[in-house]
C-alpha cells in the first residue's frame, strides 16, 4: 500500500473501543452457561476457567482469543495511515472467526468430557467478543478508506469475514447441529417447522405490496403537486403528519373502518379483508411510505432548470413529451432515492403489522417479548435487518444504473 | 425587397393593469435579421415569445406567411420555428447528438436522416461532429453549449429562428466570436431571424433592421444606419448613445472613401506620409470600416493612409480631402422630424 501524499495519520478510537470490549469479555464475562436442564439455574463458566477441564490450559485459550484484540488496541491508539487500517481489519477478522468457530467445538468437547451439563449455551462473553471484533473490523475498513484512495468495490470485499459467518450460520441452521448457540437452535426449530420461512415471505409480501402502492400513489401525487403548488404543500404536510403518528395508533385507527366495511359487505371477508389481518396493515404501511416518494418526486421535478423547460416548450414538445422526455428522466435519480428510503422504512415498520394480525417477522418479536425470549426477538429482528440491507443494496445499485450518464458527470468538466 | 414573413397586426399583451406590449404593428421580411431592442421591460421578449405562442396575445394577430399563428396547434407551430434562449436549456441527460436531433425526432424523421443532419449541423456551427457528438452538455463550455443550442434550433430546417438574448451570458470575447459565427451561418442558411438583445453594439452588428421598443411600444423600426443617422426621437438618440455618428461609421465599408491604387501598384501620387516619429505609418485592411479608417488617419496625423489587402499589398489610398468631403455628405440629423 503506498500512501498518497497528504493522507492524514489518525488514531482509530473506534477500533480501540472494540478491542477493549473484547478484552473485557474474555477476562470477565461468562463464556459458557451450563445447566442440567433448560429450567435449572446453571453455572457460568469463564473462558479461562480451569473447570473447562478439556482445556488444561484455559488461560492459554483465553490469551489466544484476546491476542488480536490486544494487537488492535495498540494499533488503534497510535497515529497511523492506511497500513494501520489493514492491521485492524486483520485483527478483527482473525478474532471474529476464532471466536465464532471455536465456541461450538469447545462446548462439544466439554460435554464429551463430562465437565459441561447437557444444556450448555454460549454466554454473554462470546456474543460481546463477536460484537467487539466486528467493531474492530469495521473500524479497520473505515481507516483504510479514510487514509488511502481505494476502489469503491474494496469495502464490499472486506466484509467477507462477516459474510462468511452469516453463511455459516445459515448452513448450521439448515444442515448442522448448533449445540451451544442458542440463537441458532431456536432458529433451527422454527426453520424446521417452516415457520420462519413463512414469516419472511409474509414480511416481504407486506412490505413489497405496500411499497409498490406508496410509490405508485406517491409519484402520481408528486407529479400533480409539481403542476399545482397547493397540492404539493397539502400533500407534503399531510404525509409528514402521517409519519409522525405512532404506528400502533395508525394501525388501530384503520382496524375500525375495515371492520365496518367487512360487516357491511361480508363478501369481502372471503378476500381476507377485515378489521384484523393484512388489509389494514398494508393500508397503514402504504400511508407511511408516501412522504419520501412524494417529497423526492416533487423535488426532483422542481430541480429541472427553467431554461430546459422553456427550451422544451419552445421546441414544440407536448406536456406529455416534456414530462416523459425531459422531467422524469432528469428527476429519476432523486425519485429513486425516495423509493429506497420508502422501501427501507416499510421493511422496518412491517415488523409491527403483527400487532393487528398482519403477520410478518413481527410475529417472532412479539412472541419473544411475551415469553421473555431474546432468541425469538432476534430471529424476528435479524432477518428483518438482513432483508433491509439487501434491499437497500439492490435499490442503490438500481438507482445508480438508472441515472442517465449525462447527469452523473459533475458540472463544469470540460473535456 | 423580399416578402413579409412575420406580421404583427395590432398585437397587445396585457398583464393585469400593465400593457407589456401595446398595439404592436411590425413586418419582418423573409431572410432578414430583425433585432428587437430596448431597455428592460420594454416588451421585446414578450413580443418574441408571442411569435411561437409561448405567450398568447391579448388582442391582435400575428401572421406567419400570411396565416394567423392561432390557426394551428401551438406545438405544431413551434416545431416549425427554431428557438434559442440565453440559458441555452440543453437537456442535460441527453448527448449533444440527441439534443440536436430532438425536433426531427418529434416530427418523426428516420434515424439515419437525423444522424446525418446532426453531423451536418455540428460542422456548420463549428463543432467537430466526431469529437462532440457523444458528449454531454456538462462537458461543454458555455460557448460550445450555445453553438449546440443554435444547431438544435436549426435541426428541422425551420424558416424562422427566434433568438432570445442568446449570447447574453457569455464573456465578451466568446460573445463576439459567436456573433461572427452567426453572421457566417446566416450567410449559409438565409433564415428569417428575430433576435432580442439589450446590447446596441450587438444589434448594430447583426441586424438588417432594428426595432427599438419602449414601454411596450414600437418607437422606431429601420436599418441600423438609418437609426444612427436619424433617430426618431430623444429616447432613441439617447439609447443609441452620443457617439452614434462614430458607431454609424463602423457600418460603412472603407471602399466608400478609398481611392483605388493605380494599375501598376507602384504609383504613389501625392506626398508620402509625414510622420514625425519616423515610425511605420498605420494602414487599414480592405475589409475594415470607415471607423477603423478614421482611426488610422488620425494616427497618421491626417496624412494619406494606405489600404492594404490580406497580404499587405496596397490596394488603395484614403485622402484627407476625399474623407472630409464624404463625411460632410452624410445625412446626419439631430432628431428626425
Amino acid at each position: 500500500m503506498s500512501r498518497p501524499a497528504g493522507a492524514e495519520l489518525s488514531r482509530s478510537r473506534l477500533g480501540a473501543a472494540g478491542a477493549l470490549l473484547v478484552l473485557i469479555a474474555v477476562a470477565g464475562l461468562p463464556w459458557i452457561q451450563s445447566a442440567p436442564n433448560p429450567l435449572a439455574l446453571g453455572s457460568k463458566l469463564l473462558v479461562r476457567s480451569s473447570s473447562l477441564a478439556v482445556l488444561s490450559g484455559g488461560w492459554l485459550y483465553a490469551a489466544l482469543l484476546a491476542a488480536p484484540a490486544a494487537a488492535a488496541l495498540i494499533v488503534g491508539l497510535r497515529r497511523a495511515g492506511a497500513p494501520a487500517g489493514w492491521w485492524l481489519w486483520a485483527a478483527g477478522s482473525t478474532g471474529l472467526l476464532a471466536v465464532w468457530l471455536s465456541s461450538e467445538p469447545l462446548i462439544a468437547a466439554g460435554r464429551a468430557g463430562g465437565t459441561l451439563a447437557n444444556v450448555a449455551l454460549w454466554g454473554s462473553g462470546v456474543w460481546l467478543s463477536l460484537f467487539g471484533y466486528g467493531v474492530v473490523l469495521y473500524a479497520g475498513i473505515l481507516h483504510v478508506r479514510r487514509a488511502a484512495r481505494t476502489p469503491a468495490s474494496l469495502p464490499l470485499v472486506l466484509w467477507v469475514p462477516v459474510l462468511f459467518i452469516l453463511v455459516h450460520a445459515g448452513w448450521l441452521i439448515v444442515q448442522g447441529e448448533p449445540a451451544g448457540n442458542w440463537l441458532l437452535r431456536v432458529a433451527q426449530e422454527e426453520a424446521q417447522s417452516g415457520g420462519i420461512q413463512q414469516r419472511i415471505r409474509e414480511h416481504l409480501w407486506l412490505s413489497a405490496v405496500s411499497a409498490t402502492l406508496s410509490i405508485a400513489v406517491g409519484v402520481a401525487i408528486g407529479i400533480w403537486g409539481y403542476h399545482r403548488e397547493r397540492v404539493a404543500r397539502v400533500a407534503l404536510y399531510v404525509s409528514g403528519v402521517i409519519l409522525t403518528l405512532p404506528s400502533l395508533a395508525l394501525f388501530a385507527m384503520l382496524m375500525e373502518p375495515y371492520a365496518a366495511l367487512a360487516n357491511a359487505y361480508p363478501v369481502l371477508r372471503g378476500y381476507g379483508i377485515g378489521g384484523l389481518g393484512a388489509a389494514p396493515a398494508i393500508t397503514g404501511l402504504t400511508l407511511y411510505g408516501l412522504l419520501p416518494v412524494i417529497r423526492n418526486t416533487y423535488a426532483g421535478l422542481r430541480g429541472v432548470s427553467a431554461a430546459q423547460l422553456d427550451a422544451a416548450r419552445g421546441m414544440g414538445m407536448t406536456p406529455g413529451q416534456i414530462m416523459f422526455l425531459v422531467l422524469l428522466p432528469h428527476a429519476l435519480p432523486v425519485i429513486m432515492a425516495g423509493v429506497r428510503q420508502t422501501a427501507i422504512l416499510l421493511i422496518g415498520i412491517a415488523t409491527l403489522a403483527q400487532l393487528i394480525g398482519g403477520g410478518g417477522l413481527g410475529y417472532y418479536i412479539l412472541m419473544g417479548i411475551n415469553r421473555a425470549s431474546i432468541a425469538h426477538i432476534l430471529i424476528g429482528a435479524i432477518p428483518a435487518v438482513l432483508v433491509a440491507v439487501v434491499v437497500d443494496f439492490l435499490l442503490s445499485w438500481l438507482g445508480r444504473s438508472l441515472t442517465p450518464k449525462g447527469l452523473r458527470l459533475s458540472k463544469g468538466v470540460s473535456a | 425587397m423580399s416578402d413579409p414573413i412575420i406580421v404583427f397586426d395590432g398585437v397587445t399583451k396585457q398583464y393585469g393593469e400593465k400593457r407589456a406590449v401595446d398595439n404592436l404593428n411590425l413586418t419582418i421580411r423573409e431572410g432578414e435579421t430583425c433585432v428587437l431592442i430596448g431597455p428592460s421591460g420594454c416588451g421585446k421578449t414578450t413580443s418574441l415569445r408571442m411569435i411561437n405562442r409561448l405567450v398568447e396575445p391579448s388582442s391582435g394577430h400575428i401572421l406567419i406567411s400570411g396565416k394567423p399563428t392561432d390557426g394551428v396547434p401551438a406545438e405544431q407551430l413551434r416545431r416549425q420555428i427554431g428557438y434559442v434562449i440565453q440559458g441555452v436549456g440543453l437537456f442535460e441527460h441527453m448527448t449533444v447528438a440527441q439534443n440536436v436531433g430532438i425536433v426531427p425526432r418529434l416530427v418523426g424523421w428516420p434515424q439515419h436522416r437525423i444522424d446525418a443532419r446532426v453531423d451536418e449541423l455540428l460542422a456548420l456551427v463549428g463543432l467537430d461532429p466526431a469529437v462532440n457528438r457523444n458528449k454531454y452538455p456538462r462537458q461543454l463550455s458555455g460557448g460550445e453549449q450555445q453553438r449546440v443550442g443554435v444547431a438544435r434550433a436549426l435541426a428541422a430546417d425551420p424558416p424562422i429562428l427566434l433568438m432570445d438574448e442568446p449570447f447574453g451570458a457569455l464573456d465578451p470575447i466568446t460573445r463576439e466570436r459567436l456573433q461572427d459565427e452567426l453572421l457566417r451561418i446566416q450567410r449559409v442558411v438565409r433564415k428569417t431571424i428575430v433576435f432580442v438583445t439589450h446590447d446596441i453594439q450587438e444589434a448594430l452588428k447583426l441586424a438588417d433592421r432594428i426595432a427599438i421598443m419602449r414601454s411596450g411600444r414600437l418607437i422606431q423600426y429601420d436599418t441600423p444606419e438609418a437609426i444612427l443617422w436619424r433617430p426618431a426621437d430623444e429616447f432613441v438618440r439617447e439609447f443609441v448613445g452620443n457617439d452614434r455618428v462614430i458607431k454609424a461609421l463602423g457600418l460603412i465599408p472603407v471602399e466608400r472613401v478609398m481611392e483605388p491604387a493605380s494599375g501598376n501598384g507602384s504609383g504613389r501620387p501625392g506626398p508620402a506620409p509625414t510622420v514625425a516619429t519616423g515610425a511605420t505609418p498605420a494602414t487599414v485592411p480592405a475589409t475594415a470600416t470607415l471607423r477603423d479608417a478614421l482611426s488610422a488617419v488620425i494616427l497618421n496625423g491626417l496624412a494619406d493612409t494606405a489600404v492594404v489587402d490580406g497580404e499587405g499589398v496596397v490596394v488603395g489610398w484614403i485622402r484627407r480631402e476625399q474623407l472630409l468631403a464624404t463625411l460632410a455628405e452624410f445625412p446626419v440629423r439631430e432628431v428626425a422630424s
